[in-house]
């Protein structure tokens, strides 16, 4: 411990520049993201740089600290002095919990505070947003320095790792992407701890580089290859509520029939079904997270699903719309007989709906955090406004404005995450709705989310050839 | 005396380049060894794998009995270990840098290092990016030295630095040192002929030699034989005779196995009648080039 010690001042010492300007960054993140707990507030333009600057002083102080002891090379002068690989590890480790763990928290807290949350009520969402910190930037940058004996080495590889986590997160799955996010994070964290680990302890730089590269290859590969059909059915492990999936029916809305179109672009075809689900218990409704879907021409072939690209519906969640995309060869083939269409919808029944009334004074709304309706919300270009703020994640509630927006729907927000934190810089997820006009009230509602369904479901007898339309009527 | 430092059958390669073969070496206790050879011989190599800066290819190196990919914290307490190209924490003064490496040895000694810092005349306030490169191995000498280390390993450290500044590290260095062995490399024999009591040759990653120095300037002896028979000349010279030199009337060569009456005995074997036959004592330096050469001619 006193080796440990020793070390840590030395770092201090050494980085005291550094360290100055971080904690500088950090307070101006701090003032810029406590503005904007005011409905109607007036923005410091220089503490706006504090929020792309708060992770890039990060990674330079973490990197720094374990540049500072290079563990890559057979040059630097402590390899041959009576350093205990544990100790070392134990400096760096306590340098980057007392300069950027805990002045994250510190900051989180007073931000959490001034958005008017009640810091006990949030000390999960502090907790889990440090563990998320430590998982996903922390320990990651540390990795990468530890394999690193240079900037230009680490820059390299930090903008290698940036591009595989990008690849990583794919495409999105809205409400699902905690799923595919977390295993990133698992994979990320706990390769990046086996190679700091291995570093420390045995400085077999290649191997563990190798080793690196195989873990960017691993969750690279293993987040996109995750089907949406396994985040489904973990995620229908978290219903709060069972409900037995045959109650649902999936099926062709023919009062809808309007919105059916096929149109025939090149050498691709693009086809638009409206469905509709019944059987939904009373009280609750269903939102579609998404479909994949086959088509099932009358000899028996099969235009591949994942041919299909799957699509949610963030703005008709309860209108679902399926839109396939096939090629002209096939729709040729298929367009003049009775087709089928053979599917899994992913469904969510929300209910326990609740409604709240919002005015210029912000409120606490259950499962959407606290809400007000601005004349000029500064953070979004000073239009009329409602928002609601929510600690550490997305709401957990879906949250709509009915009566300021005929649309209104937060649904892009909302996260069927069971965690009380989600990877982001700032503490407080803003949902929100531009209005067209400035308004002194609105009423704001929720919906629980109450089970995660998956439900297979055919539709039969349709003539595709009956829904064609000219290009430019799709959509 | 028993080997401090040990090399059996210690290999090493990089990308296929064979930096060290098959190197047997024994640093006996005590002793100031002088580990020679042409540049790229495998000098530096051999000190990083006794370091455990490098790990070996093959075999096995050990530093206090122990094997060096073991070399435990407490073993470089004992250990002080200056190179010529090693990265120091450049913001750190003088003074700083010695503070700072005091409690990592239970042995140091403050007396010691304040003469050391004196000795050396060494600007206690000036960071080590500011030091000349002289002032920089005094530095590295002085922190390596103040702890009154089991074993002093050297590489290269007079390499590019002034005459003055060598004598001064030498001085230092041999003051201090106290009964601690030291381990001193360099391609450049006059460095440190005049204090090392041992000499190893290392050429092509292999020892092709290793003992006492007064011993080994005993056993070469450049010689000068005034022919009689210009005739004679052998198919092949003895293995024992380097940089060899024919001419009608004189043969000239160097004697690596020197013992007057078995090479005098020799020489009129080979050449038959000789005129005369001059011997001089040798310094290292010219041992040096003669093994240099040798070496290469049979490469």
């Amino acid at each position: 411990m006193r080796q440990t010690l020793h070390i840590f001042k030395k770092d201090v010492r050494c980085l005291r520049y550094e360290l100055l300007v971080t904690l500088l960054i950090v307070v101006a993140f701090t003032i810029w993201d406590m503005a904007h707990a005011q409905p109607v507030g007036r923005i410091l333009i220089m503490t706006q740089f504090g929020f792309p600057l708060l992770p890039i002083a990060g990674w330079i102080l973490v990197s720094r600290v374990i540049h500072a002891e290079a563990l890559p090379g057979d040059r630097q002068f402590w390899l041959t002095r009576p350093y205990a690989w544990k100790s070392l590890l134990g400096a760096k480790a306590l340098f980057i919990l007392v300069f950027v763990n805990l002045p994250k928290l510190g900051s989180d807290a007073i931000i959490i505070h001034s958005n008017g949350f009640s810091l006990e009520r949030e000390v999960p969402g502090l907790f889990w947003s440090q563990v998320l910190l430590t998982a996903a930037f922390v320990l990651p940058i540390a990795a990468l320095s530890a394999l690193t004996s240079g900037i230009v080495q680490l820059v390299s590889a930090t903008l290698v790792t940036l591009l595989g986590v990008g690849l990583a997160f794919g495409t999105g799955w809205g409400p699902l992407d905690w799923i595919r996010y977390s295993y990133v994070v698992i994979v990320l964290a706990l390769a990046a701890f086996a190679v700091v680990l291995w570093q420390y302890a045995r400085r077999r730089t290649w191997p563990a580089r190798f080793f690196a590269a195989a873990a960017g290859v691993f969750m690279v590969y293993g987040s996109v290859s995750i089907p949406l059909m396994t985040a489904v059915t973990l995620q229908s492990r978290f219903s709060k509520q069972p409900v037995d999936p045959s109650l649902l029916h999936v099926s062709f809305d023919a009062s809808r029939k309007s919105l059916a179109r096929v149109r025939i672009t090149g050498d691709s075809v693009q086809i638009q079904l409206p469905l509709e689900i019944t059987g939904v218990p009373d009280g609750m409704d269903a939102v579609v997270d998404g479909f994949s879907v086959s088509i099932v021409a009358p000899d028996g072939t099969v235009w591949p699903s994942n041919q299909i690209p799957l699509t949610s519906f963030p703005y008709q969640p309860y209108s679902p719309l399926i839109l396939a995309t096939v090629d002209s060869t096939f729709y040729g083939t298929v367009k003049d007989g009775p087709v089928r269409f053979r599917g899994s919808a992913y469904l969510t029944l929300v209910g326990n709906r609740r409604t709240d009334k919002v005015g210029k004074e912000p409120i606490t709304v259950l499962g959407a955090g606290v809400c007000a309706v601005a004349d000029h919300e500064p953070q979004y270009a000073a239009q009329p406004a409602i928002t609601c703020r929510y600690p550490f994640r997305s709401p957990p509630r879906m949250v709509s404005a009915p009566s300021a927006s005929e649309s209104s729907l937060f649904l892009e927000t909302v996260s069927y995450s069971p965690f009380a934190a989600e990877l982001s810089i700032s503490p407080i997820s803003t949902s929100f709705e531009v209005l067209s006009k400035p308004i002194s009230e609105a009423m704001v509602v929720t919906r629980e989310p109450f089970a995660h369904i998956l439900r297979e479901f055919e539709i039969t007898g349709l003539r595709l050839a009956d829904f064609e339309v000219q290009p430019d009527q799709l959509r | 005396m028993s080997g401090i430092l040990r090399a059996i059958d210690l290999s090493k390669r990089f990308r296929g380049t064979v930096a060290l073969d098959r190197l047997n070496l024994d640093v006996p206790e005590g002793g100031v060894y002088g580990l020679v050879g042409p540049n790229g011989a495998g000098k530096t190599t051999a000190i990083k794998v006794f370091m455990n800066l490098i790990r070996p290819t093959s075999g096995l190196a050990e530093v206090f009995g122990h094997d060096s990919r073991r070399l435990a914290p407490f073993d470089f307490t004992q250990i002080g270990y200056v190179s010529e190209n090693q990265e120091m924490p450049e913001w750190m003064t003088v003074e700083y840098f010695l503070g700072y490496l005091k409690p990592f040895y239970p042995t140091w000694d403050d007396t010691r290092a304040a003469e050391l810092l004196r000795q050396f005349d060494l600007p206690t306030g000036r960071t080590l990016k500011h030091l000349s490169r002289g002032m920089r191995m005094k530095a590295a000498l002085a922190s390596s030295l103040a702890y009154r280390p089991r074993l002093i390993v050297l590489d290269e450290p007079f390499t590019g630095l002034d005459p003055l500044v060598r004598d001064e590290l030498i001085e230092g260095l041999l003051e201090n040192a106290g009964g601690a062995t030291t381990l001193i490399s360099s391609h450049d024999l006059a460095e440190i002929e005049t204090f090392a009591s041992h000499i190893g040759y290392l050429d092509r990653g292999r020892l092709q030699f290793s003992e006492d120095i007064s011993a080994l300037t005993g056993r070469f002896r450049e010689i000068e034989v005034t022919r009689v028979d210009p005739s004679a000349s052998p198919a092949q010279w003895p293995a024992s005779w380097l940089s060899v030199e024919a001419s009608p009337v004189m043969v000239r060569f160097v004697d690596s196995q020197f013992h007057r009456e078995q090479t005098f005995a020799e020489i009129r074997r080979i050449l038959g009648g000789v005129q005369h036959i001059a011997v001089s004592p040798m310094p290292l330096r010219a041992i040096f080039v003669a093994l240099a050469k040798a070496g290469r001619k049979v490469a």
